[in-house]
């Protein structure tokens, strides 16, 4: 925590310049805010994450790091709704508190198995979020729109036991973006997968979420995944942990697997993420 | 048809027909000094006389008849308990010790006090029929309703999903597989039960028939009811199988 380093304060400084913090209500459709968060988990409780203030504007994709264990998960489970933060915290959508899951927000898990109907073929997977708000015409159309959009439309009939892992979880995210949502919540949604799906995965993500406009709280502890996709990048230090370095790529919006990742600026930021990370291992 | 032909179990039934065959050739050499045995040929002989001049097709209707509709009765009651139980923490506080205390209780042993309550009647074979085979399914219902897994649950938090629609499109889905042990186990059961309260509770049916043949000194006709109740049973069970093996591919077991 003290040891949070100067590269690291001059940056947060210049970011703040950018993308003010607190009192201004920014342009925006969409401002996901939290301070003075804290975070107690298990049995007697332990504070994992405490006093974390943070801003995110809409259509900002901002990646969290960590060293695993630091409540990365945790953290945006709170985010989303899912789990209740520590009394005092304050955590509000568009100036809306969360209590639940809310509204235009939608969380994509790191465990695909977990999280599709088995019964259900992958269009009706993708559907589950649309009943009750959409006809069945339209919510049809819109779950093969949504499916198209992530490569599998011909895959719309097979259930989940029938595709890959990568096709899995291409269906959970087709699935979140076919309600269209303002906010999505992605705990390391590639972890599972392997090198090639991942990279290909991670195009089409920022491809989506630039067409989409849609703000992105983005969970990984990879350094490589993070710097390609991020906006911003925010890592998590301390125990009990809160943002220790908060940092814009300014990479250019469009993204290559391999061009992006021979620019200085790339390798700069990998640089300093790494150096991030380690130095609150050790 | 070439479908259907590979479905078949071939090596299964050579071992069947094998076994029938050195039964046959037992019974006609080593065996042949028993009168208490009967030979495969005399069973099917036996079969086919009390099929076409004996009770046997009466009671063979019976008892099936007595098996399906105490099933169905016993799933639908078994089934609306246990999603009771299931859905209200209250009832279940309530009502769980009593169930432990039952369950325990060799469900065969209630047969006696069925007989004193309805005498030797059909009312008394489908009471311990209906009780017995009440439990898989209750139980099951109850199990499958208990262990959504987590994970859907946040995705139905997730997506808004209403309690009726959590409970119509995951809670249910998800108990599904389990739900369908329980109607099998009930469905084996409550054949079995029929049978066995035939023995004891209700002069009718396959039950009833294998008794008289053993009390008649009749072996063959007692091996000719065993046949028909083995091949009773085989028959439910795979009209059973075939009526969920599409739930099976939808829930991801490819048979």
């Amino acid at each position: 925590m003290k040891n949070a380093g100067i590269g690291a304060e001059t940056i947060l400084a210049s970011d703040r310049a950018k993308n003010p913090m607190p009192g201004n209500r920014s342009d925006g459709e969409l401002t996901f805010r939290c301070r003075a968060l804290s975070i107690d988990v298990g049995h007697p409780q332990r504070r994992i994450i405490e006093g974390l203030n943070l801003e995110v504007p809409e259509h900002q994709f901002v990646c969290i790091l960590g060293e695993s264990g630091v409540g990365k998960t945790t953290l945006l489970r709170v985010f989303g709704g899912l789990t209740p933060p520590a009394p005092g915290s304050q955590l509000e959508l568009n100036g809306r508190r969360v209590i639940g899951p809310p509204q235009g927000a939608v969380f994509v898990f790191q465990n695909y198995t977990a999280s599709l109907l088995p019964w259900r073929t992958a269009r009706r997977n993708v559907e589950l979020g649309l009943e009750a708000s959409v006809a069945a015409p339209e919510r049809r159309a819109r779950a093969l729109a949504a499916l198209d959009l992530v490569g599998l439309h011909d895959r719309a009939e097979d259930y989940p036991w029938q595709l890959s892992g990568g096709m899995q979880q291409r269906v959970q995210i087709a699935r979140a973006l076919a309600v269209e949502p303002k906010l999505l919540l992605m705990d390391e949604p590639f972890g599972a997968l392997d090198a090639m799906t991942r990279e290909n995965l991670q195009t089409e993500l920022r491809k989506i979420q630039r067409q989409l406009g849609a703000t992105v709280i983005f969970i990984t502890h990879d350094v490589d995944e993070a710097v390609f996709l991020a906006d911003r990048l925010i890592v998590l230090k301390g125990k009990p942990a809160s943002v220790g370095l908060d940092v814009m790529t300014d990479l250019p919006a469009e993204r290559d697997q391999v061009t992006t990742k021979e620019l200085p600026r790339f390798l700069e930021l990998r640089h300093l993420i790494y150096q991030a990370v380690r130095r609150e291992g050790a | 048809m070439n479908k259907a032909m590979q479905r078949v179990n071939l090596p299964g039934l050579a071992v069947i027909a094998i076994c029938a065959g050195l039964w046959e050739l037992y019974c006609r050499t080593l065996g042949s000094g028993f009168d208490s045995i009967a030979s495969t040929y005399a069973t099917i002989l036996a079969v086919k006389d009390l099929l076409l001049q004996g009770p046997l097709l009466e009671q063979l209707l019976h008892t099936t008849s007595v098996a399906i509709w105490a099933w169905l009765i016993a799933s639908a009651l078994g089934f609306v308990i246990g999603l009771c139980l299931g859905l209200s923490r209250t009832a279940w506080t309530y009502t769980m010790a009593s169930i432990e205390v039952l369950r325990s209780i060799p469900s065969i042993s209630f047969l006696s006090i069925a007989v004193l309550l309805f005498g030797f009647s059909a009312k008394t074979e489908m009471v311990i029929v209906v009780y017995v085979s009440l439990w898989p399914m209750l139980l099951g219902t109850l199990g499958g309703m208990r262990s959504t897994p987590g994970g859907l649950l946040e995705v139905a938090r997730i997506f808004h999903l209403s309690a009726i629609s959590t409970f119509f499109k995951i809670i249910l889905p998800a108990a599904l597989p389990v739900i369908v042990v329980g109607l099998r186990l009930s469905l084996t059961l409550s054949i079995a039960l029929a049978v066995v309260a035939e023995m004891i509770g209700n002069p009718e049916g396959l039950g009833f028939g294998i008794v008289s043949a053993q009390q008649a000194m009749r072996p063959a006709d007692a091996f000719a009811y065993l046949l028909v109740i083995g091949i009773l049973g085989w028959g439910l069970n795979a009209i059973f199988a075939m009526a969920t093996h599409r739930l099976d591919f939808a829930y991801g077991r490819p048979s």
